[in-house]
């Protein structure tokens, strides 16, 4: 037996089910309820029986209706426009029940409008209630579902982003660079040759190591970046100028990764590219929002070419972006442009948020 | 065998030159020692005082290794030791245009060993290194992708090489086998044609709008349509250039906004 046919039987056992449990439920509850107003309950045996009559269309419209839902309940949107729809299904139902009944009623002779308006809401409104709580029902289920895509979703870009950050660190350039600066170093000034294979370990750490928070506090990413810089700083000597300009609270939280590799595409396409190029400038920043949420602004500029006129996104850049949208959706975003007179800046927008 | 060595050392780390400075130090036949920082530097100091030996980062600001080679002149072409550290082309192929190359970092014995390939060479009578014959061949066939584009043009002038800025350029024209490059009031003539110009500049800054011209979108200032999807682009200096109807496509999304 396949799976396919498995599930449909599972489906059917639990449609009678679900029958059997509301007649069973309902029956009752009408007992109940009339035992409390006459003090008198009909048999189990036939309220359950009638209750399982009144239910029988169900078996058949419950899928039907489940189906349609979930045809247009699960489209972005979908909700509010199944909801729509259900007011309008309403008010057809309340019409069509209102022209069969003030037909049958006049059929009879004893046509009036209060009875046609009572007798159809009574008739009409029971179908439409199921029905949203069927609806409702394939909502909650669906909602939970879709939670839980979203977060395996989540969990799986960031993993891929660790691993391209990876990569994007280990960029074999900058480790071979980086320890051929240190052979340099072994003969002219053993110390720094020391301090700069510690930086390279530290760095390899960060970035092998890795997190499995969302989000760290801005003082770690500062020190996983002031490494980074140790060993740019000797590769590059004189050249480099850098500048920082950290105008929030060291509890500001950010992504993790977040400013190691704004700042490398600054040396990578600023300082490594043009060879008049030393300026590299981070500045993080508090900045309003349109929307009045606060919002942390990072601006990475360097006196570098500049981008094309239609610029790329490579590897570093990119990654990142898809990161930030992943972690904050549209109130994140990811810039890169022009700096005048020359040079690039790249700005990423995330939410501001603190540690509780 | 050649008794005094001149060596040029051309990386743009600092650190790195330090490394070959300290090494060609402790070789006796070495008398002099200069040092470059990028490719343009090296291109100069190599025409000024005619190396016999270059140590050649791969990977510079500018120009990059293979590009100083491309813009030397063929009567001045040093033996060359390429300096890397990671390369996705095939290393090998280094074998064909240089005596050697290192891989940083490497070890004192490493250089050596290359130091005693260099020297194997230039004891034989000048004009026979096999390398530097194959050099240009080499440069030829040299795929462009994965090169760092170009920010410079080098462009052999009678024995001199001047460079030409690309940020300055505006416009490119294609003339039988060459391309003249304008810029505001004057031109040169480069030996290239213009789509292989155009492979080794970064994409994106410049645009073909007709089988024989590209213009910088830099310096892009309006877009005057003509008749027949045929549009004059006026550039920054004041120079109007027209395109053909094969590029019209090409020309209107200049002027969108997506």
């Amino acid at each position: 037996m396949n799976s396919k046919v498995r599930n449909w039987i599972f489906r059917l056992a639990c449609l009678i089910f679900a029958w059997l449990a509301v007649s069973a439920v309902l029956a009752e509850w009408i007992r109940l309820s009339l035992r409390i107003a006459t003090g008198n309950a009909p048999p189990w045996r036939s309220t359950f029986a009638s209750q399982l009559l009144v239910w029988s269309p169900w078996l058949v419209l419950a899928p039907v209706a489940l189906a349609l839902g979930r045809r247009w309940v699960h489209r972005p949107g979908g909700l509010a426009r199944w909801t729509l729809r259900m007011v309008a299904a309403l008010f057809v139902a309340l019409g069509l029940n209102v022209g069969f009944v003030a037909w049958e009623l006049s059929s009879r002779g004893t046509w009036s409008l209060e009875a046609t308006l009572r007798v159809a809401v009574a008739n009409g409104a029971l179908p439409v209630l199921v029905h949203a709580f069927l609806i409702a029902l394939l909502v909650g289920v669906g909602w939970g579902r879709q939670q839980a895509r979203l977060r395996r979703r989540r969990h799986e870009l960031w993993i891929e982003a660790r691993r391209e950050a990876l990569v994007a660190k280990l960029r074999p350039h900058f480790l071979f660079n980086a320890l051929n600066a240190v052979a340099a170093l072994v003969d002219r000034d053993p110390p720094a040759a020391r301090r700069m294979l510690a930086s390279v370990g530290d760095l390899l750490r960060g970035t092998l190591e890795g997190t499995d928070r969302p989000e760290v506090p801005l003082g770690e990413e500062q020190t996983l970046l002031s490494r980074y810089l140790d060993v740019e700083r000797v590769r590059y000597g004189d050249r480099l100028r850098w500048e920082e300009e950290i105008l929030v609270p060291d509890d500001t939280l950010v992504p993790p990764l977040l400013l190691q590799p704004l700042v490398e595409n600054a040396f990578h396409h600023g300082l490594a590219r043009d060879r008049t190029a030393g300026l590299v400038r981070l500045r993080i920043e508090g900045a309003g929002s349109e929307e009045g949420e606060p919002s942390l602004r990072v601006t990475v500029e360097d006196d570098g070419p500049g981008p094309p006129p239609r610029p790329r996104f490579g590897i570093g850049l990119g990654s990142t972006r898809d990161r930030l949208e992943v972690l904050y959706g549209p109130g994140a975003s990811l810039r890169l442009g022009r700096r005048e007179p020359k040079g690039a800046v790249v700005e990423a927008i995330l939410p501001w948020r603190r540690v509780p | 065998m050649k008794e005094e060595l001149y060596v040029l050392v051309v990386d743009d780390e600092p650190p790195a030159r330090a490394r070959l400075v300290d090494l060609l130090g402790s070789q006796k036949d070495v008398v002099m020692v200069r040092e470059a920082a990028d490719g343009v530097g090296a291109v100069r100091a190599i025409l000024e005082h005619a190396p016999d030996l270059v140590f050649l980062d791969v990977q510079m600001p500018d120009l990059d290794g293979f590009g100083v080679l491309e813009a030397l002149p063929e009567d001045c072409q040093p033996e060359v030791v390429f300096v890397t550290a990671f390369d996705s082309y095939a290393l090998a192929a280094f074998d064909a245009a240089a005596v050697d190359y290192l891989l940083k970092p490497f070890s004192d014995e490493r250089f050596a060993e290359a130091m005693a390939r260099v020297r194997r060479i230039l004891s034989r009578p000048r004009g026979q290194s096999r390398v530097r014959m194959a050099r240009g061949e080499f440069l030829r066939a040299l795929p462009t992708q994965g090169r760092q584009p170009l920010l410079r043009i080098p462009i052999q002038n009678q024995g001199r090489v001047v460079f030409f800025d690309v940020a300055d350029i505006e416009w490119l024209e294609a003339e039988d086998v060459y391309v003249r490059l304008h810029r505001r009031s004057e031109s040169q003539l480069l030996r290239s044609s213009l789509a292989g110009l155009m492979e080794r500049l970064e994409p994106g800054r410049f645009v073909r709008i007709h089988r024989s011209v590209a213009i910088s979108l830099d310096h892009l200032v309006a877009v005057h349509p003509l008749f027949r999807g045929t549009y004059e682009l006026e550039l920054r200096s004041g120079a109007r250039v027209r395109s053909s109807r094969r590029y019209r496509e090409a020309v209107r999304s200049l002027t969108r906004w997506d």
